[in-house]
C-alpha cells in the first residue's frame, strides 16, 4: 500500500516541495507533515494527483499533546496535531496529512475542497475547541449547544464538571 | 341513603338531594368498588411506550415478541405516540443531549402514567460514568420501578410490570399527578440514596 503512495508523494515534492516538512511512516501508513497554512494547497494537490487522486477525505482528527512532556519527557512540536485521513478510491491508497497548531490558533478549513470535511471539522471543534477559519457552519455537532467545554482536551475531567456526577468525591 | 328515588315531587332540588350527591361523591372517593374497578381496568390495559435508545430496546423487542409475549399480562399495545400511553419504559443510555427529549415525551403522556427504568444505563448511567451521559433517568422524571441488568432479561422487565400491576391494583383512591410524582420521586431518591434531591423534595430540614 505504501509503495503505491510513494509516487504521489514524489509528485507532491516536485510541485510543493518547500511546504513539506517531513514524510515518515508509522503503523498507520505514510504521513506527510506540513505547515498549517499550506494544508489547503497540499490537500488540493493530492486531490488532483495524476495517478492516485486522493478524492476521499475519510476523517479529520486531532491529538492533544499537553500531557506529553510530563508523561514521556519529550517535547511536542505544539499543543495539538491535526490529521487528515485521505484515501484514493481509484488507486486504493491511503495517506495521512499532519499539521501542528497551538491553542487558540485557527486551522484553515478543508470544506471548500472536501464536502466531508464539514462535519469532521465540526467534530474536532466540538471535542478539542480547535476553530477552522472559512468553515461555513462551525458549531457543535455531538454535544448540546450550551456545553461549555472541550471534553477531549486533557485537562477536562473524564466524569464531567457536574458535582452531582461524583457523589463520593 | 334514602330508599325512594331522589328529587322533590315539585321539581325543586332540596338540601337533602345535595347532601346525598355529596355523599355519593365521597363514596366514590373511598377505596370502594369504583376505585377497585378503575384499578382493575388500568392494571390490565397498560399501554407501554418504549423509550429505546440502546441495546435494552432489543431485549424489549424480545419481551413483546411472540415467544415471551408481554400481551399475556395485559400490556398489549406498544405505542409510539406518548398521547396514547400510560407506561414509559426507558430502555437505554440517556445522554445529556437526549434528556430534554425524554422529559418532553414523558410530559406529553396523559395521566395516570408510570415509568419503568430498564437496565443499568437508564437507572444509574451504568458503565457510562462520563460527562455526556445522564447518571440515571430519575434525575429528570419520576421512576416507579428499576430493573437491574445489562441488559436485563425480558423476564426481569416482565416482573417489574407484574409488580407495577399489583401496585396499581392496590392503589386507594386516585392520586393526583402532583402526589404521584412526589411519591415516585421520593421512592426513587430513597432507593438511590441521593440526599440533595431528597432534601429538596421534603423541604430541606431532614
Amino acid at each position: 500500500m505504501n509503495q503505491q503512495a510513494q509516487p504521489a508523494i514524489e509528485r507532491l515534492k516536485n510541485t510543493l516541495g518547500g511546504k513539506i516538512q517531513e514524510v515518515y511512516e508509522d503503523g498507520r501508513g505514510l504521513v506527510v507533515r506540513v505547515g498549517l497554512d499550506s494544508v489547503p494547497a497540499v490537500l488540493e494537490a493530492l486531490r488532483s494527483d495524476a495517478s492516485s487522486p486522493f478524492d476521499m477525505l475519510t476523517d479529520i482528527t486531532a491529538v492533544d499533546w499537553s500531557r506529553w512532556t510530563e508523561e514521556t519527557g519529550m517535547q511536542p512540536q505544539a499543543r495539538f496535531s491535526l490529521y487528515y485521513n485521505l484515501y484514493s478510491v481509484s488507486a486504493a491508497v491511503r495517506l495521512f496529512v499532519e499539521s501542528w497548531l497551538e491553542d487558540g490558533q485557527e486551522a484553515p478549513s478543508a470544506t471548500p475542497l472536501y464536502a466531508s470535511a464539514n462535519w469532521a471539522e465540526r467534530i474536532v471543534f466540538d471535542m478539542f475547541g480547535i476553530r477552522f477559519s472559512g468553515h461555513p457552519d462551525l458549531r457543535r455537532i455531538y454535544l448540546p449547544d450550551d456545553f461549555e467545554y472541550s471534553p477531549l482536551r486533557k485537562e477536562f475531567p473524564r466524569r464531567g464538571v457536574d458535582p452531582q456526577d461524583f457523589p463520593q468525591e | 341513603m334514602r330508599d325512594k328515588p331522589p328529587g322533590d315531587p315539585s321539581g325543586r332540588v332540596t338540601l337533602a338531594d345535595l347532601n346525598e350527591a355529596a355523599e355519593m361523591v365521597r363514596e366514590l372517593k373511598k377505596p370502594g368498588a369504583a376505585a377497585k374497578f378503575v384499578n382493575w381496568s388500568r392494571k390490565h390495559s397498560l399501554w407501554p411506550i418504549p423509550f429505546g435508545t440502546a441495546c435494552c430496546a432489543i431485549e424489549f423487542m424480545g419481551m413483546v415478541g411472540s415467544s415471551l409475549d408481554l400481551s399475556r399480562f395485559g400490556a398489549e399495545f406498544v405505542r409510539f405516540s406518548p398521547r396514547q400511553c400510560d407506561l414509559m419504559i426507558v430502555a437505554g443510555t440517556i445522554t445529556n443531549k437526549m434528556a430534554p427529549v425524554l422529559k418532553t415525551i414523558y410530559e406529553q403522556m396523559a395521566e395516570p402514567k408510570w415509568v419503568i427504568s430498564m437496565g443499568a444505563c437508564a437507572c444509574t448511567g451504568g458503565m457510562f460514568n462520563t460527562y455526556s451521559v445522564l447518571q440515571g433517568c430519575d434525575r429528570i422524571i419520576p421512576v416507579d420501578y428499576y430493573v437491574p441488568g445489562c441488559a436485563p432479561r425480558p423476564e426481569a422487565v416482565m416482573y417489574a410490570i407484574l409488580q407495577l400491576q399489583e401496585r396499581i391494583g392496590n392503589e386507594t383512591g386516585v392520586l393526583s399527578s402532583k402526589e404521584r410524582h412526589r411519591e415516585a420521586w421520593i421512592r426513587g431518591v430513597k432507593g438511590r440514596g441521593r440526599t440533595p434531591k431528597d432534601q429538596l423534595l421534603r423541604g430541606g430540614g431532614e
